[in-house]
């Protein structure tokens, strides 16, 4: 009877295109949105193999006896310094490909910086900004009659979370978040269930509680997992998210999604009610998303750590993104832990109200 | 025509939701547009500047682009006066100082422990307790540690850097000896270059600019549910076969649906009435705008939004999924537009769809505004006209075309 039950389920939630909107599409305009908000903030450091500067010397420029030094450092870093009489940088730059530009006055110098070459301005000015200091302080060291000091450093390099950029962090995170909102599968189903009095059929028949209940998950976990593997799949198509670790990824997102499932089962076994169960369970699962890196960044948000550990999406985030980016996340046991004490804990009590109901009734 | 408008309004005034949307949406786009709030994290646009933190605080948010160190400074001295502001003179490091008088070596460890895995950033920097009596003595290597916490290939750089400020500051010998030998140094000044059509925005206009997304973006929840509460009435008309006795009167079903587009500009104008009265009564600064300017936006733009809510709900055909439809059309076009954040470093995709969206025309004319380029006018009232033109074309034909399936 079970397996006609799950059956039957599946077809109506396979047939609502509300499943592949949510499921697939918002993740997909949400990572989209996100990654690109937060793009310049979670970029590593990418520069050009090699790029050009153009640049004009004054007549009277103090620079002019010491060009040829620093056209041979910038050689050594891949950088070109091609020479103008005149013209106008911004001009310049566009025209000739340049990815920017220095005037060098009397005894002063210009950078000109685009918006687009942000990192190759940083290195035009650290080029030039370190030949000066170098030129300073052996002039001074020998006005002074010392040497340049030799310098020390004591400098660690300890382990630390590698860099993530923001497409693998919210192509990641954002699937998580709506495998959380499982619950919108199957609220039409149950809906129509109550309106056309099906579920009290359903007890008559004589099928037990933890048999619809079982039903209930088991379709409902199905097609949450085939629309999530669509809609991570479709990530590496669109944007090309890396996945790491692909089967603990797989067992802590699948462990989720019935986590997830359980918990808004036994929220609506316990109010009996759809539209409340959606309120509640849209409400905790925005909080916990808010706590745990759906929407602002984990590593940026300044909220407390013993707060963002009380959510399990915290959990669960931390450990897919920490094993596709370094292949091992202290995280996975807590958040496969902290989803089977769910499963369990929120079948337990979604059972009992279940039973209960079914006693009033009868 | 007119009798098909007076009932509309009829019917829409008598209807509480859209007294709630009419006030709710102007109002909340008020209290944004007139908060002190600012959006942009670093005003110092060629990273000069070291950022004093107030308390200890995470610094990823200060990266952006920068090698970004943290400083936890024992010391408080000339010294680490000094060789910070030598380093953030570079213009490739952000220097984030936390000055912790009290901290030790080993509460510093624990604290890079959690930055590493808890924070993002370039480096840590630890400046001892005594660190000019150490310097003084030559020995660099007590006076300061240092862990970097990224694989960024800048940290040799930043190390380089380190060593040639120390040695600057060693050669110098004192505070007046330092300051004079940086200014025999020739002086260096940057300027920022903006590409083909982009307009730099100055950090009070991009806050302005935020601020002006996020009213768009309530604004924009209140025209879309104010076309649907008139779209609403269409379907209703439709359920009841009034419509249909309309048109057996001889109306035209282009007349019909411009009778209902025509109420939902006088909603809109209503709309727009109540934010100008709002808008009067508030500082011109905190807008970034002459106010003629930012009513003339929000008129326009709701006039697209209303009227392509409008349009959609009509040929939806049932209240619940003109609401689904109308509350998509708000989430998806003011997130996909940029009213929230910025779209400049997207995929190409997500830019074509970007312009499809009104919104982000309008914030194109805000940054226009912005830079007073008179353009703006003539690009937002194109746009309008674009919108107006293709929302009552496939108005009037969509009508026609679902009666005949019908």
């Amino acid at each position: 009877m079970i397996r006609y039950l799950i059956k039957n389920y599946l077809k109506m939630m396979g047939r609502s295109p509300v499943n592949v909107l949510l499921f697939i599409v918002f993740p997909i305009v949400l990572i989209a949105v996100l990654s690109s908000a937060f793009s310049s903030l979670m970029e590593s450091y990418e520069r050009k193999e090699s790029f050009s500067v153009g640049y004009i010397m004054e007549d009277d420029s103090i620079f002019g006896d010491y060009m040829e030094e620093i056209k041979k450092i910038a050689r050594e870093n891949d950088v070109t310094f091609k020479a103008y009489d005149e013209g106008d940088p911004d001009k310049l730059m566009k025209d000739e490909e340049l990815e920017s530009f220095v005037i060098f006055g009397k005894d002063d110098y210009v950078i000109y910086k685009r918006t687009g070459s942000p990192t190759e301005g940083m290195i035009t000015e650290y080029i030039l900004t370190a030949f000066m200091r170098n030129m300073e302080t052996y002039r001074e060291g020998m006005m002074r009659g010392m040497e340049v000091p030799q310098v020390e450093l004591d400098v660690s390099y300890p382990d630390h979370m590698p860099e993530v950029d923001s497409i693998d962090y919210y192509g990641k995170i954002e699937i998580i978040y709506f495998v959380w909102c499982g619950l919108i599968c199957f609220a039409g189903i149950i809906m129509a269930e109550k309106r056309y009095k099906i579920s009290q059929r359903l007890l008559m028949s004589g099928l037990s509680v933890t048999k619809i209940y079982l039903a209930k998950l088991i379709s409902s976990t199905i097609i949450v997992s085939a629309c999530t593997l669509i809609a991570a799949l479709a990530t590496i198509a669109m944007f090309g998210v890396k996945w790491g670790a692909p089967l603990k990824s797989a067992l802590v997102i699948f462990l989720m999604i019935v986590a997830a499932l359980c918990m808004e089962l036994m929220i609506y076994y316990i109010c009996d009610n759809m539209v409340i169960t959606i309120v509640i369970s849209f409400a905790a699962v925005w909080i916990a998303g808010f706590f745990s890196g759906s929407f602002e960044t984990y590593l940026f948000s300044s909220h407390p750590e013993s707060t963002k550990v009380l959510f399990p999406i915290y959990h669960g985030n931390r450990a897919i993104v920490e094993l596709a980016s370094g292949g091992r996340s202290d995280y996975f046991m807590s958040s496969v832990i902290y989803s089977l004490s769910m499963i369990v804990g929120c079948s337990i009590l979604a059972l009992i109200a279940g039973k209960i109901r079914r006693r009033g009734r009868a | 025509m007119t009798v098909l408008i007076r009932s509309t309004l009829k019917l829409l005034f008598r209807n509480v939701g859209f007294w709630a949307f009419l006030l709710f949406a102007p109002l909340l786009s008020l209290l944004i547009l007139n908060s002190n709030t600012t959006y942009s994290v670093n005003d110092d646009l060629d990273g000069y500047e070291i950022i004093e933190l107030e308390t200890d605080e995470k610094i990823a948010y200060y990266g952006q682009g920068y090698f970004s160190v943290k400083v936890y400074d024992a010391s408080g001295s000339r010294i680490s006066d000094d060789l910070l502001n030598d380093l953030s003179s570079v213009g490739m490091y952000k220097i984030c100082r936390l000055k912790c008088p009290d901290m030790t070596y080993e509460e510093y460890l624990t604290k890079t422990d959690n930055d590493a895995y808890n924070d993002r950033m370039g480096a840590s920097m630890y400046l001892t307790k005594d660190l000019d009596g150490i310097i003084s003595q030559g020995d660099t290597k007590d006076a300061l540690k240092i862990n970097i916490l990224s694989d960024d290939e800048r940290s040799d750089m930043f190390l380089n850097d380190v060593e040639l400020s120390l040695g600057r500051i060693l050669i110098a010998g004192g505070e007046d000896s330092f300051e004079e030998m940086k200014g025999s140094a020739p002086s260096k000044r940057s300027v920022t270059v903006p590409e083909e059509g982009e307009i730099i925005l100055t950090p009070k206009q991009a806050d302005d600019k935020m601020k002006i997304g996020y009213a768009f973006s309530f604004l924009t929840f209140g025209f879309v549910f104010c076309g649907v509460f008139v779209a609403h009435t269409a379907i209703t008309e439709q359920k009841n076969l009034v419509q249909l006795r309309i048109m057996l009167t001889g109306e035209k079903y282009g007349t019909y649906f411009v009778s209902k587009f025509i109420a939902t500009f006088i909603t809109t104008v209503l709309i727009t009435v109540i934010i100008s009265a709002g808008l009067m009564l508030m500082d011109p600064v905190k807008l970034g705008m002459g106010r003629p300017k930012l009513i003339l936006m929000i008129f326009l733009l709701g006039l697209v939004e209303s009227s392509l809510s409008l349009l959609l709900g009509i040929l939806s055909g049932k209240v619940m999924t003109s609401n689904f439809v109308a509350f998509s059309l708000w989430a998806m076009s003011s997130l996909l537009s940029g009213l929230y954040f910025p779209l400049d470093d997207t995929t190409t995709t997500i830019k074509v769809i970007s312009y499809i969206m009104p919104q982000k025309w309008f914030m194109n004319g805000a940054e226009m505004f912005f830079a007073q380029d008179k353009k703006a006018y003539l690009v937002l009232l194109c746009i309008t006209a674009a919108y107006l033109l293709v929302i009552i074309s496939v108005g009037s034909v969509g009508l026609k075309i679902k009666k005949q399936y019908e």
